[in-house]
């Protein structure tokens, strides 16, 4: 036998099977239907912001300090919601290299407020959200998808003079995320 | 007389000539009159003064949303959410039929489609149950009826070929009530400064075609 007529051989054989297998089980007529319906997944995760400004996906969030004999003030920023589900809770980590300590209070259901640049005042439940000392804390404070929480970053202990920076790093896990659930519609 | 004689002599080859040709015209028309007699006869014929009918039967297989069914996209899902979609199977034909399959096509983001891993942890699954009265869409119970799972929690890789729903035999005009339920497998994930891990589950999108198909009843031979 050839090589060319073993090769058209195989190929039949091939053939064959390949017909075979896309034979339904069920000869005859056959009755379809189809439908196509999309699906989309959720996100969760926050960020810092300033509080006019946009979140700084990607990247810790920073606060510059300047310690003067005067002390310093305490600053502002909002922990946005970068997702599309709803939070239950964060964990903070901040850090600072030298420096004061810093300590991180939400204020939940309200803005901080300042007078002058000075203190701040919460309408709202005051959360602590950790400090620099104190690595990463998980916080139970809620941000509804699309909104944020206001945040006052203070600096305590003893001052030393000079200029310092603190990152403010929020993660989220999934458990931190609203819990799952079952829908019929 | 001898005159005539001779005449008569010398025209005999002449009349040889055209006689076998007379001959044979004559005995073909003899033919032809005793054949036309034999089938000249009586004929007896017999009919059906009302004519047989015969139609065809038909295949027909509809779906039709319960509620949100197909026609509305599911959003948002969260991993470990559960979104349970209703529609109605109709095998609206005249004949009966049989075994009943469904397969998905989907495409999208992979994440969504297969993860990857075996067996499938984080992608999307399906499962089929089926109410023997009408699901109530808002509830998802099976008021006064009994579920039946016809395709237990299979990954979309798994329903890429058609999967048997109803393997047995399905009557002309019945109704199949399904509940279609969409999974997204509980894991874990944390999105670090609002950016989710690399390959994240987070934000993807997949589009899926429900396929289903029924062939018809076992073909039959009658006697009547």
């Amino acid at each position: 036998m050839t090589r060319s007529r073993l090769g058209s051989l195989v190929a039949t054989a091939a053939t064959a099977l390949v017909i075979v297998a896309a034979t339904p089980a069920w000869a005859g007529e056959s009755g379809t239907t189809s439908r196509t319906q999309t699906v989309g997944s959720a996100s969760w995760g926050a960020a810092g912001s300033t509080t006019s400004g946009s979140p700084t996906i990607g990247t810790p969030f920073t606060l510059s300090w300047t310690v003067t004999v005067l002390g310093v003030n305490p600053q502002f920023f909002k922990v946005v919601n970068t997702g599309t589900t709803n939070l239950n809770a964060e964990t903070y980590t901040t850090t600072i290299s030298g420096g004061p300590k810093v300590v991180l209070t939400a204020c939940v259901g309200a803005d901080w407020t300042t007078v002058l640049g000075l203190g701040g005042s919460c309408a709202g439940t005051q959360v602590a959200l950790g400090d620099s000392s104190s690595g990463a804390t998980a916080a139970s404070v809620s941000i509804p998808a699309g909104s944020y929480v206001s945040v006052k970053a203070a600096a305590t202990g003893v001052l030393s003079l000079g200029s310092y920076t603190t990152s403010i790093s929020v993660a989220v896990s999934r458990s931190q995320a609203r819990a799952a659930r079952t829908t019929n519609s | 007389m001898a005159h005539l004689a001779r005449h008569a002599d010398s025209n005999a080859p002449r009349r040889t000539a055209w006689r076998p040709l007379a001959v044979a015209v004559t005995g073909g028309a003899l033919l032809m009159t005793a054949g036309f007699g034999v089938w000249a006869g009586l004929n007896a014929t017999a009919f059906n003064t009302s004519p047989q009918s015969v139609d065809s039967g038909t295949l027909s297989l509809t779906l039709g949303d319960n509620g949100a069914g197909f026609s509305s996209a599911i959003s948002n899902l969260a991993p470990g959410d559960v979104v349970n979609r209703y529609v109605d199977l109709t095998n609206g034909g005249s004949l009966d039929a049989q075994g009943l399959t469904m397969s998905v096509s989907a495409s999208g983001d992979s994440q969504l489609i297969t993860d990857g891993t075996s067996p499938a942890t984080k992608a999307l699954t399906v499962s089929v149950t089926s109410c023997s009265t009408t699901w109530t869409p808002s509830t998802g119970a099976c008021t006064g009826g009994t579920t039946t799972s016809l395709l237990g929690t299979t990954t979309l890789s798994g329903v890429a070929s058609a999967q048997s729903l109803i393997s047995g035999s399905i009557a002309s005009g019945a109704v199949e009530h399904l509940q279609i339920s969409m999974t997204l497998p509980d894991q874990t994930e944390t999105t670090t400064n609002g950016t989710p891990i690399t390959g994240t589950i987070q934000g993807r999108s997949a589009t899926l075609t429900y396929h289903f198909q029924e062939a018809q009843r076992t073909a039959t031979t009658t006697n009547s």
